[in-house]
């Protein structure tokens, strides 16, 4: 009986997540991070690199007076509060001088980005009934990565206590998951080994496997580029924000390289299922020790 | 910097040790049964004279045999007995033969016919003469006088202590398929906690998720005021609209608070020409109109689902959400709960607020979480040193 439940005791569920997070981060700390833009600008302040911002639409009044033909080629619009990462809106390239098309291809008619930017002020994507939506350039996928991906931008997810990184691994967005890299909406989960920075094993919707299922790319021992920075980057998260127990999301870019894209105050708890290690295993040992 | 946890504010505060959470919870078990052992005994002569209350189900039998069960209204204010003329027909008596009454009522003198019928009521049986009259508009189709009272104890301010047969109380089901308020306003506020602790157990031990963590409960308070089949079929509608009007309000742009308006617009509506059907009836009103204000904050919860796990994630979520509801109602109504409530409300409520943040508390594994992490926890068996082993390590 004893032996039976051996495998179960290292793994954390949703309370002692909640529990754990409850003791260890500041409620200050945790409002900070769920604003994005003032998450950026400690950052910036600290020197950690993180998306740019272009631009900030919080009311109507902005959006009318806002110069569409001034916009850049590419960008993204995000909601500062937004849940779970949604309300992304991504311009992937200029058609003329005020309309864009998506990632897929698909023309964007201005009046359609306009209500989209309507809807995130109107707190649409946000828990409260008001909210800012952020200009940021487009990010590209690192050459590397981009066959491990299919039209959407990777990102690794890097659980940190305090400045120790104690679990990673890299989101892959799939056709299934519509560009996003969300392991909820079916994205593929791969764990990266914290010492070499390559992938050990990639995780789908319960299933282990071997290849992107949309490119074919295999996927073991392919190394995050410029992985030293991309956990330096993650490491300093803490100090910054004041969370104890973290989830720093760190993108790739093609020209700008690792950049904070944001930081999470509630992690989730399938990276275990796709490192297949609970996570009890490394947290207490840091807490004990 | 290994090992070295860089934390700035308070020290974290450690977990509260296991032994200190059984020892709350059997402090509490000990408040519950203090208050039991020397909770004063509240009922009075017990064969002889059964205790009734305001409302009781009685049945009727008329001359041809035929057995009807209705709920009666008791009221010691009344002198005579009387019966609903449509449910007298239904039980086969024969009003135009029938012997005339005068009786005096607030309307004033009038002429009834009076039948005579069996009635049962608490285990006792006997005849009644029942002056017939057109009930349809109250809320009793039968009312029972001082002339049918006289074995009885009436207990003011409780409802449906009794079943026809005998004088036990009836059954968690039975009091909620009355449809008739089981529960007063001082006896909820005593299971309040006690309904918080069956939620926070579902949520935290067993990992059911629904719409908003105490809104069940908050339905199940609508339930028993309202009945289950009206209670059940509000909510119903509620959350059906609520997905309806998801994708055509969003057509018009409206932003969410004005979407949440016009929902609770229309449902009230709908309730209003429900009742104006109906007819009116005391229950139809409190009752109908909590269950609706928290199917609305429901709703809320329902269109942040949708759009962040999809719909189908959405409805299992809205129907544990009503499931839950109708286990809290089903055990409110238990007649050895509702006695607890009766006898020894404060230190119930107090016991069950203890349970509700012991358990709480609990870190481990959700059973839901078993089968989400069953692949994991399998290939770790594999892989786990043996004990001898991880000793010398």
């Amino acid at each position: 009986m004893l032996l039976q439940m051996r495998g179960w005791d290292r793994l954390m569920g949703m309370n002692a997540r909640n529990e754990f997070i409850a003791r260890h981060n500041p409620p200050a700390a945790v409002r900070l991070v769920n604003d994005k833009f003032a998450t950026k600008a400690a950052l910036q302040a600290a020197g950690i690199s993180s998306a740019p911002t272009l631009r900030t639409i919080s009311s109507r009044q902005e959006l009318g007076r806002l110069n569409w033909a001034e916009m850049p080629d590419t960008f993204a619009v995000k909601p500062n509060q937004s849940m779970g990462g949604s309300g992304i809106l991504l311009a992937a390239a200029r058609l003329d001088v005020e309309s864009w098309c998506s990632g897929s291809g698909r023309p964007i008619p201005l009046l359609e980005l306009k209500d989209h930017v309507r809807l995130v002020i109107d707190g649409e994507f946000s828990p409260r009934a008001r909210d800012i939506a952020l200009f940021e350039p487009l990010l590209i996928v690192h050459p590397e990565l981009a066959e491990l991906t299919f039209q959407g931008l990777p990102d690794v997810r890097v659980i940190c206590i305090g400045d120790k990184a104690i679990v990673a691994m890299l989101r892959l967005p799939t056709s299934a998951s519509g560009g996003r890299a969300n392991l909820h909406q079916k994205a593929i989960g791969a764990a990266v080994d914290l010492d070499t920075g390559r992938i050990s094993r990639a995780w789908l919707d319960g299933q282990i496997i071997a290849e992107h299922p949309d490119t074919g790319a295999p996927l073991a021992g392919v190394r995050v580029p410029e992985w030293a920075d991309v956990l330096d980057l993650a490491r300093r998260c803490a100090a910054v924000t004041n969370l104890h127990y973290l989830g720093a999301d760190v993108v790739v870019d093609r020209s700008r390289g690792p950049l904070i894209l944001e930081v999470n105050a509630r992690p989730g708890l399938q990276i275990q299922n796709v490192t297949g290690q609970g996570l009890l295993d490394v947290i207490e040992a840091e807490v004990i020790g | 910097m290994v090992g070295r946890v860089l934390h700035r504010s308070k020290v974290p505060v450690p977990p509260l040790p296991v032994v200190v959470r059984v020892l709350v919870a059997v402090v509490a078990l000990g408040i519950l049964l203090i208050g039991i052992i020397f909770a004063p005994d509240r009922s009075t002569s017990r064969s002889t004279s059964p205790t009734i209350g305001e409302q009781e189900t009685v049945r009727i039998t008329g001359p041809t045999g035929k057995t009807i069960e209705a709920i009666a209204r008791v009221d010691t204010g009344a002198t005579a007995s009387s019966i609903d003329e449509d449910l007298a027909r239904q039980l086969g008596f024969d009003l135009e033969n029938a012997e005339m009454v005068t009786v005096r009522s607030s309307l004033g003198r009038e002429k009834r016919p009076a039948v005579v019928g069996v009635v049962q009521i608490a285990g006792q049986a006997f005849a009644s003469r029942l002056n017939v009259t057109d009930r349809s508009e109250r809320s009793n189709p039968v009312l029972l006088g001082r002339s049918d009272l006289a074995g009885f104890q009436v207990q003011v301010g409780q409802r449906l202590l009794t079943t026809p047969g005998e004088e036990r109380t009836p059954s968690a089901l039975g009091a909620l398929l009355a449809e008739v308020p089981a529960l007063g306003p001082s006896e909820l506020l005593a299971l309040l906690p006690l309904a918080a602790l069956v939620v926070v157990l579902l949520r935290v031990v067993v990992g059911i998720q629904t719409l908003g963590i105490f809104s069940p409960v908050l339905l199940a308070f609508g339930y028993t005021q309202a009945g289950l089949s009206a209670g059940l079929v509000l909510t119903a509608l509620m959350i059906g609209l609520g997905f309806a009007a998801q994708p055509l309000l969003r057509r018009f742009r409206l932003p969410r608070v004005a979407r949440l308006t016009v929902l609770i617009g229309l449902v009230t509506v709908v309730l209003l020409v429900v009742q104006e059907l109906a007819g009116p009836g005391e229950t139809t009103s409190w009752g109908a109109a909590l269950p609706v204000v928290v199917t609305a904050v429901i709703l809320e919860r329902l269109w942040e689902t949708w759009d962040l796990d999809g719909w189908r994630d959405a409805s299992i979520e809205a129907g544990f959400t009503m499931a839950v509801a109708v286990l809290v109602t089903v055990l409110l109504l238990a007649p050895t709960v509702r006695g607890l409530a009766e006898t020894v409300p404060l230190p119930l409520a107090i016991s069950c607020a203890i349970w509700a943040a012991v358990i709480g508390t609990y870190r481990g594994l959700r059973l839901t979480e078993l089968a989400r992490f069953g692949s994991t926890a399998q290939a770790r068996k594999a892989i786990e040193p043996a004990p001898e082993m991880s000793e010398v390590r």
